[in-house]
């Protein structure tokens, strides 16, 4: 059970190291890909901006791509660089968050000095003029209600049903249970689109990876047989 | 004569009420920088026993209230102390401290995350400052800290500041790359 109240994250930085730490993994590829699970739940129930929420997304995508590797190990340079850029932005990051501690440590001790001068500074107030009353800040607030842009209702657009990678997973589940044995040829028959095929796909190298199933190829193309493990 | 400069430079920096350079000093009594020096560093330490302390922070120098009486002046003053900073913005401040000048898109780049309106903050409080601008498209401000973070640290100059190395894990870090 979650605790009702739950930590805020400055970043998807913040967020990141909090898993690592919370793992007591060291910052590293290997520790990054085990808590992309973890992060791509936290980001879930994150509730931010949308500019902010891209940052997390940033950071996601570059958690999968990491995590892709383990499965097709293939990767340009480039996207070498990607990954070993999140691993030292980490690492850099660290060392400002634990230096931040310490300023906060110093700064508890109380030993503030202060410049002559602040007893009598002149404090910026804000005082309002003598004939404002409630009736005229009324007035006021109604008048510049009066001037804000009408909402435009906007028209609605159907958008196609998505399949989920978890769906897909859970489906080839399902079967798995029933059935120990399906090929694969025969799941993918009833797909109505190539997307939802390459979907089922991920998710059969998904499963494949946490060794949830066997697979067997009897040669390139030919049809896939799945074995529950 | 030696003494007269002591005491010069004394007033001034009582009068000033903000940080004033070694330049401005120097410049204003007609004596050399190194000499200046030499006296500033002399009262440094005779203002130890003494309720002002004088703050430094590169070239420039306060006179401001001793760090150890700083619970009664802020009582005096009616100031909270620590007026709370965040932990994004200590964050913030602390990058800034380690990698000035810098500007916001690169503070942003160690966060990940949109820092403005935390400039703001750090801005409004006087820990930090425009130092200029860097030439680069679109020409962005740089941001650096004030005296005013030295003495909101407590600290009474800035190599007093901790060191980056001396964090363990940074160090092993360091010697990583």
């Amino acid at each position: 059970m979650l605790s009702s109240k739950e930590k805020t994250y400055e970043g998807p930085l913040d967020l990141l190291l909090n898993l690592i730490e919370k793992e007591r993994l060291d910052i590293s590829k290997i520790s990054l890909a085990k808590i992309t699970n973890d992060y791509l739940g936290r980001i879930k129930t994150i509730e931010t901006s949308s500019e902010n929420m891209a940052e997390f997304l940033v950071v996601a995508s570059k958690l999968l791509y990491l995590k892709s590797r383990a499965v097709l190990p293939v990767l340009s340079e480039e996207e070498e660089e990607e990954i070993e850029g999140l691993e030292s932005q980490l690492k850099e990051y660290k060392k400002f968050k634990e230096m931040s501690g310490k300023f906060g440590e110093i700064i508890d001790k109380n030993q503030r000095s202060f410049e002559p001068g602040l007893k009598n500074a002149d404090f910026n107030v804000f005082l309002p003029p003598k004939n404002v009353d409630m009736g005229f800040l009324m007035k006021l607030v109604q008048d510049a209600l009066d001037k804000m842009p009408k909402k435009e209702k906007k028209q609605e657009k159907r958008v196609e049903a998505k399949v989920t990678l978890e769906e897909k997973m859970e489906h080839l589940n399902t079967i798995i249970r029933t059935k120990k044995k399906f090929s694969f040829a025969s799941v993918i028959k009833g797909s109505k689109t190539r997307g939802e095929i390459i979907v089922t796909f991920l998710a059969l190298l998904e499963m494949l990876k946490r060794k949830m199933v066997k697979v067997e190829q009897a040669k390139n193309f030919a049809d896939i047989t799945v074995r529950g493990i | 004569m030696k003494k007269s400069l002591k005491s010069q430079i004394e007033s001034l920096l009582l009068v000033a009420g903000k940080p004033i350079s070694l330049k401005e000093i120097s410049n204003t009594l007609s004596t050399n920088v190194a000499e200046v020096q030499r006296e500033i560093n002399g009262l440094i330490e005779e203002y130890k026993e003494r309720g002002f302390r004088i703050i430094k922070k590169g070239e420039k120098y306060l006179l401001a209230s001793a760090q150890e009486n700083g619970d009664i002046v802020a009582r005096f003053l009616n100031e909270e102390l620590r007026y709370d900073l965040s932990s994004a913005a200590l964050e913030t401040l602390a990058i800034i401290v380690y990698k000035q000048p810098i500007t916001r898109a690169e503070i942003e780049s160690i966060r990940g995350t949109d820092c403005s309106r935390i400039l703001r903050v750090l801005m409004l409080r006087g820990l930090i400052e425009e130092v200029g601008r860097k030439e680069a498209p679109g020409r962005p401000i740089l941001y650096g800290t004030t005296v005013k973070m030295i003495t909101y640290l407590g600290l009474e100059n800035d190599e007093q500041i901790p060191k980056l190395e001396d964090l363990p894990q940074a160090a092993a870090a360091y010697e990583n790359q």
